[in-house]
C-alpha cells in the first residue's frame, strides 16, 4: 500500500506487522511470522507495549537470507513499563521480530510500520 | 531537485534543507516529511556559533506519525566552534532538526523565588554557576555570631549555624537547588526558600541541514 505525502508526492511504503505469533499478549519468549522484504531497504517500526505485568521485554529485530539463520538488524529500547518507541531498520530478505519476555507475567505488545 | 545522472544510472533522489537559527528560544526546525525514502544522507552545517562558552548539539529526530514522540535518531558531537557534521540514517516518515544549547553563562543571581513567614532579610550574590560559590548574606533577624539557623541545600543541611559575621556562603553542586532556612530560635522565620537557578546560557548557532533523501528506483525513472 502507498501513499501520497502533504506534497502530494506518490510514497511506495508496504505495512509492516511484526506481531507475536502466539498473540499481543506475551507470557514467554515469542517471535513473529517471517517477513519477505524482497527488495525493499528499509523497516520503519513502532513497538507499543500496553502492560506489562512481567519484568521486561526486550524486542530485537532480525534479519536472513536463508530463514535458516538470522542476524540483529537493531533492538528497541528494553521495557519495563508500559511504553512506546519508533525506530528504523536496515532491511534485509527476510525480516523477524524476536521478543525476550522476562519475569513472570502477560506482556501485551504490538509491532507494526511500513517497509520502504 | 528531483534525481541526478549518475556513472550509469538514474539516481532518485531528493534534495532539501532544513534550517534552524538555534537559540534558546528556538530549538527545533521545521518538519520534512520523507515519504517513502531509504536512506537520508545529512550534511549539517553549524556557523555562528557564538557565546561566551558555547556549546551547540545537534540532534536529528524522527517519528512515524504526528500523534507520535519525537525519537533521537542522530546525535551529534557537541560542537563549541563552526564546523561541519555528516551522517547516513534510514529515515523515520517524518524529520526534523533540532539543537541543545550547552554552556555555563550564567550572569544572573540567584532568584528568590518564594518566601514564607517572616524573618531575618537576606540577599543573594555571585554567579550561579555550577560548583561556584553562591554567596548568602544575613542581614537581620539575630545577633551576627550568636543567633542560629538551619538550612538544607539538596542533599546538604546544617542545624545550629550561626549567623555569620562574614557572608554565608554555599557551593552549588546542581542547577534548581533550594536553600531552605528552617525555623529557629533566633531566626524568626517560618521558611524561606531561595531557588537557585543557573541562566539560560545566551549561545546561539545557525544550523543548516542539507539533507539527500534516496527513494527506491521506479520503472518510469529508470533510464
Amino acid at each position: 500500500m502507498s501513499y501520497q505525502t502533504s506534497k502530494g508526492v506518490h510514497a511506495n511504503t508496504e505495512p509492516v506487522y511484526l506481531n507475536p505469533t502466539v498473540g499481543t499478549s506475551i507470557t514467554a519468549d515469542a517471535v513473529s511470522e517471517i517477513l519477505e522484504l524482497g527488495d525493499r531497504a528499509c523497516l520503519r517500526l513502532r513497538q507499543n507495549v500496553t502492560a506489562n505485568a512481567a519484568t521486561s521485554l526486550a524486542t530485537t529485530i532480525e534479519g536472513s537470507e536463508d530463514r535458516v539463520n538470522w542476524f540483529t538488524l537493531g533492538t528497541f529500547a528494553t521495557v519495563t513499563t508500559p511504553a512506546a518507541e519508533s525506530k528504523s531498520f536496515p532491511g534485509a530478505r527476510f525480516v523477524r521480530a524476536s521478543f525476550n519476555h522476562t519475569g513472570a507475567g502477560a506482556i501485551a505488545v504490538a509491532l507494526s510500520g511500513e517497509a520502504v | 531537485m528531483q534525481g541526478y545522472e549518475g556513472a550509469s544510472k538514474w539516481a532518485n533522489v531528493d534534495r532539501e534543507r532544513l534550517y534552524l537559527a538555534a537559540s534558546p528560544d528556538d530549538d527545533a526546525s521545521d518538519v520534512l516529511e520523507c515519504g517513502d525514502a531509504r536512506n537520508a544522507r545529512l550534511v549539517i552545517t553549524v556557523s555562528d556559533v557564538d557565546g561566551a562558552d558555547p556549546g551547540v548539539t545537534v540532534v536529528v529526530q524522527g517519528r512515524q506519525d504526528a500523534a507520535d514522540d519525537w525519537e533521537d535518531q542522530y546525535t551529534g558531537t557537541e560542537l563549541t566552534e563552526d564546523g561541519v557534521l555528516r551522517t547516513s540514517i534510514f529515515p523515520l516518515r517524518f524529520m526534523r532538526v533540532t539543537a541543545t544549547l550547552t554552556g555555563e553563562d550564567g550572569g544572573d543571581v540567584g532568584e528568590v523565588t518564594q518566601t514564607v513567614g517572616t524573618g531575618p532579610g537576606f540577599t543573594i550574590s555571585g554567579t550561579p554557576l555550577l560548583t561556584g560559590t553562591l554567596t548568602v548574606t544575613i542581614s537581620t533577624g539575630g545577633a551576627p555570631g550568636t543567633a542560629e539557623f538551619d538550612w538544607d541545600l539538596d542533599t546538604e543541611s546544617a542545624t545550629g549555624v550561626a549567623i555569620p559575621t562574614t557572608p554565608f556562603q554555599v557551593v552549588l553542586t546542581d542547577t534548581g537547588l533550594t536553600l531552605t532556612f528552617e525555623d529557629d530560635a533566633f531566626v524568626e522565620a517560618d521558611e524561606f526558600e531561595a531557588e537557585i537557578t543557573e541562566s539560560a546560557p545566551d549561545t546561539s548557532a545557525s544550523i543548516d541541514a542539507q539533507i539527500t533523501l534516496a527513494r527506491k528506483q521506479g520503472p518510469q525513472e529508470q533510464r
